[in-house]
């Protein structure tokens, strides 16, 4: 498992040699593209950002403290605010609202084996993705994309643990009120 | 064992409604949704091949995944240049807004008496109300791995008088009771990382001895049997408190007290290493070229001088503990053991006599080194005479060890000191910032002693309670975040949090999931 690797050790490493944070590239590069893929369309451009984020959190390494902010939390304040970033340059071009075609990117042989109930199920759970409030989505990326705990998006989002806790029960509550109806 | 976690033991903090299909359905859903996306195939492949910098590896990264060579080269170099300008440029400004609150800090801090001051300030967090029928939590110790993880151990409680693990992810505020279901774990606990913990249990039911592994914070517990009989290795003794250490999750070391069989009725130590967390072992060697009335007469965890191992990579590694028997033997230089081929041969390391105190191995105790990188480390010389400790640093990843100055100890007449420790061992989160508590078998007693210069200088202060608090332990993870543990009465133990290096500490309202077997 990836996460049995000491990752203390991985930082101290990287921070020492730079060509060493190729093993912190590999751990986090799912987690850190799915979460910017699941706030842009296009899959040029969050290829593009990933990279981005990666260049900037290499950049500002040596200035991360082990045992301070957990090293996901930390990287993912980075790719937050390039996301973020990214929609103030471009907020009359790209819009919160729109969702990637996340549907699409499932590879065809799971979306027969998982059948077209199912296929249809993951369409409306996207329909209603679609109609929550920006912050909302950014909370469920965070937590399904990014992999974060509540308290590890607190750090990223700055608000409470608790608070962050409350709102994901919340809007799991409602998400699942919602998906159950037929 | 390599597999990704279920969906409920990665969501275990949104799907505490566990009877609720509809909830799962959804959560298994939106995990889908949110990484069903495929990699393209340039970011799985940064670099070609043969650019990454081979010269600079550590020894370490033999150890690690394979590389497959630097982040610059699929990066633009002219983005690269404006990166790094806009960084230099992200330095400065930091370099002066820390250097204006490191100034507005010295005014405030040289005006701070150094006795109790102000009372705490707004807590923490507020507890959660308990469940009917649950008792109060008693946090009797804590282990925190960041300024959110970290592990604790409860007072004996329940029927069988049992401590329980704790495990928080919100530093403090909540804990979960994670011991494994239907075993109870011993002394031997070795806290890896803010999630995973490897540790000696028994089965309550059979009385077997089982390694109880866990990566996943508590949620999920592997066992794997040290009963040679039940296919575990053959490891006497481990029972009996060895001394682990882990390099990484997977690479440890253990030293166990075995019977030596050349000498019918004495003891030694054997070395075992382990690469796969700590579910198998092979021995190294059952002859630790240690001297032989140490090894002979030092009873781990029992009547005698525990030992400790730290390693810094896959080959260099250190143990430590006191000599107290074989300073004739040894010159008088203070004494630690050093290998450097992953623990087959040991050689002494003598450390230089200074701190401006004459130190003689058989009057100290060496508390094991920490490193914060792979050249920059601490170790700390702990004697009797002089009572004091002095702390060494190296620079070259413990090839060579500089003294820094000596802090001597008073002791409280009323009350022995531990005649396994002469003072309190100073820990450390960086090369520079460390801290120690001063108890009341000291004088002055019940003090934060705190350096900001790697045990260089050293300043004292009372941590501001409200009265009647008798410290217990004091954790820091950070030079400004840390944890204090406080007694008062015969009340359950009550837990404080600072954010500003120790001048003010705020009380942890904390509350706590009970055990669910």
């Amino acid at each position: 498992m990836a996460g049995d690797t000491d990752e203390a050790d991985l930082i101290r490493l990287a921070q020492e040699h730079p060509s060493a944070f190729a093993s912190l590239y590999q751990r986090y590069l799912p987690r850190v593209y799915h979460y910017v893929r699941a706030r842009l369309e296009s899959e040029e451009e969050a290829a593009d950002l990933t990279q981005q984020i990666f260049l900037q959190a290499l950049d500002a390494l040596p200035t991360y403290q082990l045992r301070g902010v957990p090293f996901a939390a930390w990287l993912f304040q980075i790719a937050h605010n390039a996301v973020s970033d990214l929609y103030r340059r471009r907020k009359s071009v790209v819009s919160w609202d729109s969702l990637p075609g996340m549907a699409h990117a499932l590879p065809t042989q799971q979306d027969l084996d998982a059948g077209l109930i199912h296929q249809e199920r993951l369409i409306r759970l996207k329909t209603l993705l679609a109609r929550l409030d920006p912050a909302q989505r950014e909370l469920l990326a965070l937590r399904f994309a990014a992999g974060l705990s509540a308290p590890q998006i607190a750090l990223v989002v700055g608000k409470s643990p608790a608070a962050v806790k409350k709102q994901l029960t919340r809007l799991l509550h409602t998400l699942k009120e919602q998906y159950r109806e037929p | 064992v390599n597999h990704k976690p279920p969906i409920s033991a990665r969501y275990a903090d949104l799907l505490s409604e566990q009877d609720d299909p509809s909830l799962l359905n959804l959560v298994e859903n939106l995990d889908a949704l949110y990484t069903s996306h495929q990699l393209p195939a340039r970011l799985e492949r940064p670099v070609e091949a043969g650019q990454s910098a081979a010269g600079e590896q550590s020894q370490l990264s033999d150890h690690l995944p394979e590389q497959p060579g630097t982040l610059s080269s699929f990066v633009p170099q002219r983005r690269a240049r404006w990166s790094r300008l806009n960084t230099l440029a992200a330095v400065l400004f930091t370099v002066l807004l820390v250097g204006a609150l490191l100034g507005t800090f010295a005014l405030v801090h040289s005006n701070r008496p150094a006795a109790p001051n102000s009372t705490p300030v707004t807590p923490v967090c507020e507890a959660s109300p308990l469940p009917p029928f649950t008792s109060p939590l008693s946090i009797k110790s804590i282990q925190m791995m960041s300024a959110t993880e970290g592990w604790g151990l409860t007072l004996p409680q329940g029927k069988n008088q049992q401590e329980n693990l704790l495990h928080t992810s919100d530093g403090g505020c909540h804990w979960r009771i994670v011991s494994p279901a239907f075993y109870s774990l011993n002394s031997t606990i070795e806290y890896i990382s803010g999630t995973t913990v490897w540790a000696v249990a028994v089965e309550n039911s059979s009385g077997d001895t089982f390694v109880a592994r866990t990566t996943d914070s508590g949620r999920e517990w592997s066992y794997y049997p040290l009963n040679p009989a039940h296919g575990g290795p053959t490891l006497p003794g481990v029972i009996e408190r060895p001394s682990v250490t882990f390099l990484t999750p997977e690479i440890g070391w253990l030293v166990v007290n075995q019977p030596n069989q050349a000498m019918p009725g004495s003891y030694g130590l054997a070395l075992y290493h382990t690469t796969d967390g700590g579910i198998t072992w092979k021995k190294l060697t059952s002859n630790v070229p240690f001297p032989a009335d140490w090894a002979a007469n030092i009873k781990l965890g029992g009547a005698g001088v525990p030992l400790t191992m730290r390693f810094l990579n896959a080959s260099t590694g250190w143990i430590t503990g006191t000599d107290l028997i074989t300073e004739s033997s040894h010159g008088q230089g203070v004494l630690l053991y050093v290998t450097h081929d992953g623990g087959l041969t040991w050689q002494p390391q003598e450390l230089p006599l200074n701190c401006g105190v004459a130190l003689s191995s058989a009057q100290t105790v060496m508390y094991p080194p920490q490193f914060f990188s792979q050249r920059d480390g601490l170790l700390t010389a702990s004697s009797w005479s002089p009572l004091g400790l002095c702390v060494y640093a190296t620079h070259d990843g413990g090839a060579s060890w500089q003294s820094t100055s000596f802090l001597p100890f008073a002791t409280n007449p009323q009350i022995q000191t531990d005649r396994f420790s002469p003072t309190p061992a100073p820990q450390f989160t960086d090369a520079q910032f460390g801290w120690l508590w001063e108890g009341s078998s000291y004088q002055p007693p019940d003090m934060l002693v705190t350096t900001h210069d790697g045990g260089q200088h050293w300043t004292s202060s009372h941590p501001s309670l409200p009265a009647g608090y008798n410290v217990s332990q004091v954790q820091f993870v950070s030079p400004s975040v840390g944890w204090l543990l406080a007694n008062k009465g015969s009340g359950p133990p009550a837990l404080f949090q600072t954010l500003d290096g120790g001048n003010t500490w705020s009380p942890i309202h904390y509350s706590y999931e009970p055990y669910v077997a």
